[in-house]
């Protein structure tokens, strides 16, 4: 099932670690687009969740950290490519990922390529079937990037 | 320890060995080695391809297409050089162009760019840079073969040869496709990939520098052109192994 969380820019930490917690119990991935693991480790530990049971694509900062890996955001390919063998690594059956936060891709990269490589992620996840949460910050997003991931979803939760 | 950690080591002693020949053996042996290393270091690479595409989780259904597809390249490769063996150390016909080698080799690069394409669907390539790649190495793959049917004295070895490049060059846009924007992101996941495009990479070249060779009479098996070949084979058993490594 694929969620889409359109949030106020404030609210985007709490989002990810709610996501992050509901999905603790399973295996996953989340990709940071927004803060490095550093941050995001402490958030979530005041969470109750161990983020060293979770693998975390770093957009950020690189980290020394057995379960993360950096991959410029710049790069969608790679990026793709790291997604796609990250979830492979899991354990078969049920599995997660969560995005902080898609629309900080375009910063990086053009909106088109952002909306492409949207369209493209959310099929192969449907395919790999993955638990999906992605976050959008409200105030940051292209109308047109909402609409194709609000079409992609299953259901979008709108705070 | 895992299958195709074996199959990988087997491969890097082989070729290890294959390597200090050709720099130190003498010629004859190295003629001996040059015909039977790609062999067995084929069957590895097909082998590691294999346990790999079987292991690939079913919810990837592409990838393990694409991973069967360069298990199939690599089987159709063992069987063209082992009949490229027989042809040479057993019915002493040396350098046996356009044998049954050579349908097995040319039925193999269909095998590979099926996979090829099949990998490019699992990865994310902006539309434009996918044209342009295309547009390039094709209109250069049509225009050799163009060239090559207009302005040279054709026999069917040369046929052969030319068809060669053309696969090459189709082959080397789908590589470069991919490779370009790994190359500039290096980790621990992209690798696999990387290894695995770079021994296509050093098939193509060697195949470029065969068909030249061959064109000017001058190849033979031992050149130490051969040893690019050898590597790609590894490199390629070196990829199924990390593939597989990140599965288990």
């Amino acid at each position: 099932m694929i969620t889409v969380k359109v949030v106020k820019s404030e609210k985007v930490a709490s989002a990810f670690a709610d996501s992050v917690k509901k999905f603790s119990k399973l295996p996953g991935v989340c990709l940071l687009l927004t803060k490095p693991y550093s941050a995001v480790k402490e958030a979530l530990k005041k969470k109750g969740v161990n983020a060293e049971k979770i693998f975390f694509v770093d957009a950020i900062a690189e980290s020394e950290e057995n379960n993360v890996v950096h991959v410029q955001p710049g790069n969608l390919t790679a990026l793709s490519i790291t997604i796609n063998q990250t979830l492979q690594s899991l354990p078969p059956g049920k599995k997660f990922f969560i995005i902080d936060a898609l629309s900080a891709l375009t910063v990086q990269n053009s909106v088109q390529a952002v909306q492409k490589f949207s369209l493209f992620l959310l099929e192969r996840l449907r395919k790999w079937d993955a638990e999906t949460v992605i976050i959008v910050a409200k105030e940051s997003a292209d109308a047109a990037l909402l609409a194709i991931l609000k079409q992609g979803a299953d259901k979008t939760e709108e705070k | 320890m895992r299958s195709t950690a074996i199959t990988s080591a087997i491969a890097a002693m082989v070729l290890i060995f294959a390597g200090v020949i050709y720099f130190t053996g003498p010629e004859k042996f190295t003629f001996y080695v040059g015909d039977i290393t790609p062999v067995v270091l084929s069957l590895l690479a097909a082998i590691a391809w294999s346990i790999l595409a079987a292991k690939t989780p079913k919810t990837f259904n592409v990838d393990k297409k694409a991973r069967m597809c360069i298990a199939g390249f690599l089987w159709l490769n063992f069987l063209g050089e082992t009949s490229w063996v027989i042809y040479e150390l057993f019915l002493n016909e040396a350098n046996p162009l356009g044998s049954v080698a050579d349908i097995f080799w040319h039925a193999s690069y269909i095998f590979l760019i099926i996979g090829l394409i099949l990998f490019i669907k699992t990865v994310f390539v902006p539309r434009k840079i996918l044209v342009w790649f295309n547009v390039v190495f094709i209109s250069l793959a049509l225009t050799y073969l163009v060239n090559a049917l207009v302005f040279t004295k054709f026999n069917s070895s040369s046929l052969i040869q030319t068809l060669y490049v053309v696969w090459d060059l189709i082959a080397l846009g789908l590589v470069l496709i991919v490779l370009v924007p790994l190359v500039l992101s290096y980790n621990q996941f992209t690798r696999s990939w990387i290894i695995f495009l770079a021994g296509i990479l050093g098939i193509v070249i060697f195949d470029m520098i065969f068909a030249g060779l061959t064109a000017l009479g001058t190849y033979a098996t031992g050149n130490y052109v051969d040893l690019i070949y050898f590597t790609a084979y590894t490199l390629l058993g070196f990829a199924a192994n990390e593939k597989y490594r990140l599965i288990k």
